[in-house]
């Protein structure tokens, strides 16, 4: 659906460029084709597209396969890029930071939680629309992987050190509650470990581990 | 009750949306989700340790192209809805919050098959507009909308359905027939799902890691700090 997204952000620039049905029907096919980027990043394309889309109409110019082109061509490294600064370590960080915060000083966790997320994220929607709207189809050198090479070690460190914090927060938090709480956590936590290594889902994991869980409440209570 | 589970209906709503459909801002995680459930409903510290016990479990399951992932977020949100509302007529928050725990794996399995129908739909409605011979911005238009309302309309109705489902009668009916002393036995349940959160992140966190070691540095300044 990301393709039809795509092609409903472009409606504001063809309702300033095309006034006819034609031509507005061929500009909206061409941004209707399959685009699978990272969705805060598409805006550097949308960006980029939005600059070529003007060009083309102010030039008068009827090819438009590059424009096509470049989207298609973008979609990869946009894809790349977004899943590896956002999904795999700026979301993980700030939701380990959040519970790891939310396990010691409480509920102001979650607005840390939330702005510490938002502020990159909103920074490379913002940044990438301007950026792609003024370089055009140029914006492609602003994506390399060596520019957040850098940012990238940084939240590498940042985000170890948080989960070796959590573990010792959490495992605080346990034995306030109980000893049988700190051993579950402990015996859940090296399980979970070795389920993974072996493949299974998440979702049997969590089943295993609700067991594990009622095996240590039942263990503790027979032992007194 | 039926004005509360409206509300949070709504607010189920908002989180599939938010999921994957519209925003991405994050307030569909657990640990916010829950916390504002627990606000709607009269009873944030129950929502909130809900969200810090669910908040990393579903952490690796990536809402990635077409790939397949148990909906975490509405799954959560509705265990804690359900955990507030049956605390409201038992008193017993050990039980409830470890059961709706569990509640919580299987309510977001069944959100993950609702989100394959959903996508299927979605899919139809793509293929149905790639195919027209001309296009304009109210064809555009609409198929957008119908795709980000049937997001909000899978959270509100699982949120709606589960809730006036379980939260009525058969949940605290069930709670109720459990032993008192039944609470040491599923006590250690919290404890097991924050020991697994941890390990999904560190799992997450590592891949394509150099840094890994750092971890030990965490552990120990941890160790020396909270211990």
């Amino acid at each position: 659906m990301l393709g039809l997204g795509f092609c409903f952000c472009t409606v504001p620039i063809v309702k300033r460029l095309y006034k006819d049905e034609q031509r507005c029907s061929l500009f909206l096919k061409r941004h209707i084709d399959f685009f699978n980027a990272h969705p805060y990043f598409a805006s550097w394309a949308l960006g980029a597209v939005a600059r070529e889309e003007e060009k083309a109409f102010t030039t008068g110019a009827t090819d438009t396969e590059a424009i096509r082109t470049f989207k298609e061509r973008m979609a990869g490294p946009l894809g790349v890029l977004g899943d590896q600064l956002f999904w795999s370590r700026i979301k993980p960080l700030s939701a380990g930071l959040g519970v790891l915060l939310a396990l010691t000083i409480g509920y102001s966790a979650v607005i840390v939680f939330i702005v510490l997320y938002n502020v990159p994220h909103m920074y490379v929607r913002v940044k990438g629309l301007f950026l792609g709207y003024k370089n055009g189809f140029s914006v492609t050198s602003y994506l390399s992987m060596e520019r957040f090479r850098g940012f990238l070690k940084a939240l590498n460190i940042a985000s170890m050190l948080v989960c070796g914090l959590l573990f010792m927060a959490a495992a605080k938090w346990s034995i306030v509650h109980d000893y049988s709480v700190l051993f579950a956590f402990i015996i859940s936590a090296g399980l979970t470990f070795v389920l993974l290594k072996i493949g299974k889902s998440i979702n049997i994991i969590m089943f295993i581990i609700s067991g594990v869980g009622l095996l240590t409440g039942i263990l503790f209570t027979l032992l007194g | 009750m039926w004005l509360d589970i409206l509300m949070i209906s709504l607010w189920g709503g908002v989180v599939a949306l938010d999921t994957t459909a519209a925003l991405q801002i994050m307030i569909s995680r657990p640990l916010v989700s829950c916390s504002v459930a627990g606000l709607l409903l009269g009873n944030v510290p129950v929502g909130f340790l809900m969200g810090v016990l669910l908040e990393l479990i579903y952490i690796s399951e990536l809402p990635v192209g077409a790939a397949k992932f148990s909906e975490g977020n509405v799954g959560s949100t509705i265990a804690a809805v359900l955990a507030i509302l049956t605390l409201e007529q038992v008193n017993r928050p050990i039980i409830v919050i470890s059961v709706c725990l569990v509640l919580a794996i299987l309510l977001s399995m069944l959100g993950g098959y609702l989100v394959e129908v959903m996508r299927t739909v979605n899919g139809r409605i793509y293929n149905k507009v790639l195919g027209r011979e001309t296009l304009n911005i109210k064809k555009i238009s609409k198929a957008q909308l119908t795709g980000v309302l049937s997001a909000f309309l899978l959270g509100f109705s699982l949120t709606l359905v589960t809730t006036a489902l379980f939260a009525s009668k058969p949940l605290p009916y069930l709670i109720a027939l459990i032993p008192d002393v039944s609470k040491e036995v599923v006590r250690p349940i919290s404890g097991a799902f924050l020991g697994a959160g941890c390990v999904f992140l560190f799992n997450l966190l590592k891949r394509e890691n150099k840094y890994s070691w750092v971890v030990l540095a965490g552990l120990i300044i941890g160790t020396l700090y909270f211990i």
